[in-house]
């Protein structure tokens, strides 16, 4: 009869004490649940911080790098604007000039005139780079080229270097002016570096086109690349093949992302010792 | 229609006037800011002589170039000459008679050629122009346009001609 007592008893208390840690155990789950949102919210936001740390850090430089343009352009207008003024006043003092100086000056003045001009279409893109259809103009590449090509007048001379321009299959098309110049600017004075050193330097640009393509290949008969150890460092930064010293290993990196942001590509066929092609695949879209 | 591919060549001294003739003739404009020419630029321009369309691609050589080595091979195939000459400066004529008859009739005496005085629009200002000095096939002016059309008609009428014989 105890016994019997004593396990109801026992059983009674046992209820009481399962019914007291199931209380607990809520309350415990319901303790984690909220740590666990707490800890959530915690995380979030200092990801978030971190996110909005970044992003005031990006708005920053681009700030800071666009201000850094403005007042590059800016403060080069007036230095060139300078030298402008002085050419005048030397060609007004010269007296008989022989052939050469009236050459040399006239081009002294197309060469101030010309870095003038991309000033000025450097500034434009930057008031219109949030919006690229702005920049997207008709081009006529011969006239492009004629001034990149002039813009190198005594390179070329003394180098000896033959350029062949035929652009009859194509030679208008709408692009973007600023970025096509730059392109093609570094890839041609890329092409004069690596054939000054062959006997007969000869540099081709051409043109094709398909329905949906423009390419524009630049093609020299000069040292050439070994792609199969070099190729990587072509488009890389600051990388230069062959032991090469004398250029700054910035000019195809620009080519490259510049062909990345305004929607193109560069291909490149390349041998040793016979030269290299590069060619340019943009968008074609009619004037 | 027949299709023919024909390769025309300019030449002359630098400043004659070579490459406003071809914007002239290709596109119909004129500009007067002068750009020497960078080595070789290739235009192409069609014409239709009688039955056959004849794609006139057309070298406008630099002048600075007619006394460098590997000149010769930008002359190969040539199937008409161009020899320009400015006809306010008597040396570019005299430079280009030069060419014709030291060079040209030596290793391209099949090539159809004819001497241009450009600039025509400069004689009336310029009286000491003897035209009787020069002999000469035209007398254009890429500032107006005189003669351009004729030169590069007659010409492809000429290759068009030897081409069937």
């Amino acid at each position: 009869m105890n016994n019997s007592r004593i396990h109801i008893d026992t059983i009674a208390s046992l209820k009481a004490q399962i019914v007291a840690l199931e209380k607990k155990n809520r309350l415990l789950k319901k303790n984690l649940e909220h740590h666990k949102i707490t800890l959530k919210k915690r995380q979030n936001s200092l990801v978030n911080q971190t996110i909005e740390e970044q992003h005031a850090k990006l708005v920053k430089y681009n700030k800071e790098l666009e201000q850094f343009t403005y007042v590059a352009t800016h403060d080069l207008k007036s230095p060139l604007a300078n030298i402008q003024g002085y050419l005048d006043l030397i060609e007004i003092d010269l007296v008989n000039p022989s052939p050469d100086v009236l050459d040399s000056m006239k081009w002294l003045k197309y060469s101030v005139s010309e870095a003038r001009n991309v000033i000025s279409e450097l500034t434009n893109a930057l008031k219109a780079r949030n919006n690229k259809e702005e920049l997207l103009k008709a081009i006529n590449l011969e006239d492009l080229v004629e001034g990149i090509l002039s813009g190198m007048r005594a390179k070329i001379l003394n180098s000896k270097i033959v350029f062949i321009c035929d652009f009859t299959e194509i030679n208008e098309f709408k692009y973007y002016p600023v970025a096509l110049r730059s392109i093609l600017q570094n890839i041609i004075s890329n092409a004069i570096q690596y054939s000054f050193t062959v006997p007969f330097p000869e540099i081709k640009i051409t043109t094709n086109y398909s329905v949906n393509e423009v390419l524009i290949s630049v093609e020299d008969n000069g040292v050439g690349i070994d792609l199969e150890t070099n190729e990587s460092k072509v488009f890389g930064l600051f990388k230069r093949i062959q032991n090469d010293e004398s250029g700054s290993g910035i000019g195809m990196y620009i080519v490259n992302k510049l062909l990345e942001n305004y929607g193109g590509k560069l291909l490149l066929k390349s041998e040793l010792g016979k030269g290299s092609e590069f060619t340019v695949v943009i968008p074609f879209e009619k004037v | 229609m027949k299709t023919l591919s024909k390769k025309v060549v300019l030449l002359g001294n630098e400043g004659v006037g070579k490459t406003s003739l071809v914007k002239r003739y290709v596109h119909s404009i004129f500009n007067d800011e002068y750009l020497t020419t960078i080595g070789i630029k290739i235009s192409k321009k069609v014409v239709v002589v009688e039955d056959v369309e004849v794609n006139l691609m057309i070298w406008d050589i630099a002048g600075n170039m007619m006394n460098q080595t590997l000149y010769n091979n930008y002359l190969q195939g040539a199937h008409g000459v161009l020899l320009v000459a400015d006809v306010t400066r008597i040396e570019t004529y005299e430079s280009i008679i030069k060419e014709r008859d030291s060079h040209l009739s030596v290793d391209f005496g099949n090539t159809h050629t004819f001497i241009l005085l450009n600039k025509s629009d400069l004689i009336a200002d310029t009286p000491a122009i003897n035209l009787s000095d020069y002999t000469y096939d035209f007398l254009t002016s890429a500032k107006n346009g005189d003669n351009v059309e004729e030169v590069f008609k007659c010409l492809a009428e000429k290759i068009v001609s030897t081409s069937r014989s």
